[in-house]
């Protein structure tokens, strides 16, 4: 009897420890992305979750103003991404346009180049129409893709609430991690005027392998037009 | 005698005159600090800072349902916080003057808006429109990321009260 309560015992101890031992590993290895489940074009939108920074990033497939579709896999030698939702309409949009392109053009080099998506409803701004965005960006002759979230999903599992809107994401072994979200600098009104370059910042520490210190910032933008 | 015609424009043009000042006297360029001290002031009043911009289709849209309610309600004040850029000052005026909107409306002069959203509430992303209530004589205060039909702001304000 003895040495069965001591069996028991002992093999309760054991159990106790290595669920610990897991528990604390499952812990350690970050935030769980909370998307991977309703991403499938059925999931309500509430039940979507958007990314925080570290979370995994799913692979997109969307088509660029040249008509092809494009993914994060369409660009094998890419060490990350600039995604980057802007418009057509928006004044902010605007305002960033030419930031946007010479971020592209010092960036792609280094590894990062910019992806433009748009995620309005262009049954709500004309502008934003798939013809107008194919206009705009032979007009400013964009070195991007320009590609359109037609479904909304991309946006929403991003968590994309205006225009524009920029998140880094970085390629690590287990895939494309978020790394930075939200504004492009500290002033949309006047690019002679910014002081603090958000994004630039964050990509110049990706690329020495440092970690972003600045990693999440709000601005004002256009909402996003949510299909109904 | 002084033609008719000639009076007429003159009066005319004086009546323009004043309506124009008169309505821009009621654009006050603001930094974050005066309107958070404006927000937070005592006062019996429910406050109703709508935050919108001239060029934001929706807020353009919305904006009769928050001046109509404010207009038809003694218990309620109104900031319009227009996120207008400094240069369009001139557009937002003639904006409000075409529209015959008399409230109090404040065009927040602070572009690095990072260092103040969070100040108005961690709730809010910086889309607009944006609104925040609040009530000092409760020490409440919520924020509201949409647009507000008529009988949605309605019912939010009764709620809120």
């Amino acid at each position: 009897m003895k040495n069965k309560l001591i069996g028991v015992f002992g093999i309760a101890i054991v159990v106790a420890i290595v669920g610990t031992y897991f528990f604390k590993k499952v812990e350690a290895s970050g935030p769980v992305p909370t998307t991977s489940f309703a991403v499938n074009g059925f999931a309500a939108e509430t039940e979507l979750t958007p990314y925080e920074i570290g979370d995994k990033v799913k692979e997109i497939n969307l088509k660029n103003v040249d008509g092809k579709m494009l993914s994060f896999a369409s660009f094998p030698s890419a060490k990350g991404f600039v995604v980057v939702f802007t418009c057509n309409h928006c004044p902010f949009s605007k305002a960033y346009e030419d930031r946007v392109i010479a971020l592209d053009k010092k960036y792609a080099s280094l590894g990062y180049p910019v992806l433009a998506i748009n995620p309005n409803d262009p049954e709500a701004y004309e502008e934003d129409s798939f013809d107008n965005m194919k206009l705009r960006a032979s007009e400013k002759g964009y070195t991007f893709p320009y590609l359109v979230d037609d479904k909304q999903l991309v946006s929403k599992t991003f968590g994309a609430t205006r225009t524009p809107h920029a998140f880094i994401i970085k390629k690590e072994n287990d895939g494309l991690i978020l790394k930075y979200m939200g504004a492009i600098d500290d002033n949309a009104q006047d690019a002679a005027g910014v002081s603090k370059r958000y994004l630039e910042e964050a990509l110049n520490n990706l690329i020495q392998n440092k970690p972003v210190i600045t990693q999440s910032t709000k601005a004002i933008g256009c909402a996003i037009k949510w299909i109904d | 005698m002084i033609p008719k015609k000639s009076i007429s424009l003159l009066l005319f043009i004086v009546l323009f005159c004043i309506s124009f000042f008169g309505v821009s006297q009621n654009v006050k360029l603001v930094k974050f600090d005066e309107l958070n001290k404006l927000i937070n002031k005592n006062s019996k009043e429910t406050k109703i800072v709508h935050f919108w911009a001239t060029w934001c289709k929706p807020c353009i849209e919305e904006l009769p349902v928050i001046t109509n309610y404010s207009n038809q309600n003694s218990g309620v004040q109104l900031i319009l916080v227009s996120l207008d850029f400094k240069k369009d000052l001139g557009k937002l005026k003639a904006y409000l003057i075409k529209n015959g909107i008399k409230s109090k409306v404040l065009l927040l002069d602070e572009p690095d808006y990072d260092s103040w959203i969070d100040k108005i509430s961690i709730k809010w992303s910086g889309a607009l429109p944006g609104t925040l209530l609040v009530n000092t004589q409760k020490n409440k205060k919520e924020f509201y990321e949409k647009s507000f039909t008529k009988n949605d702001f309605e019912k939010t304000l009764k709620y809120f009260n």
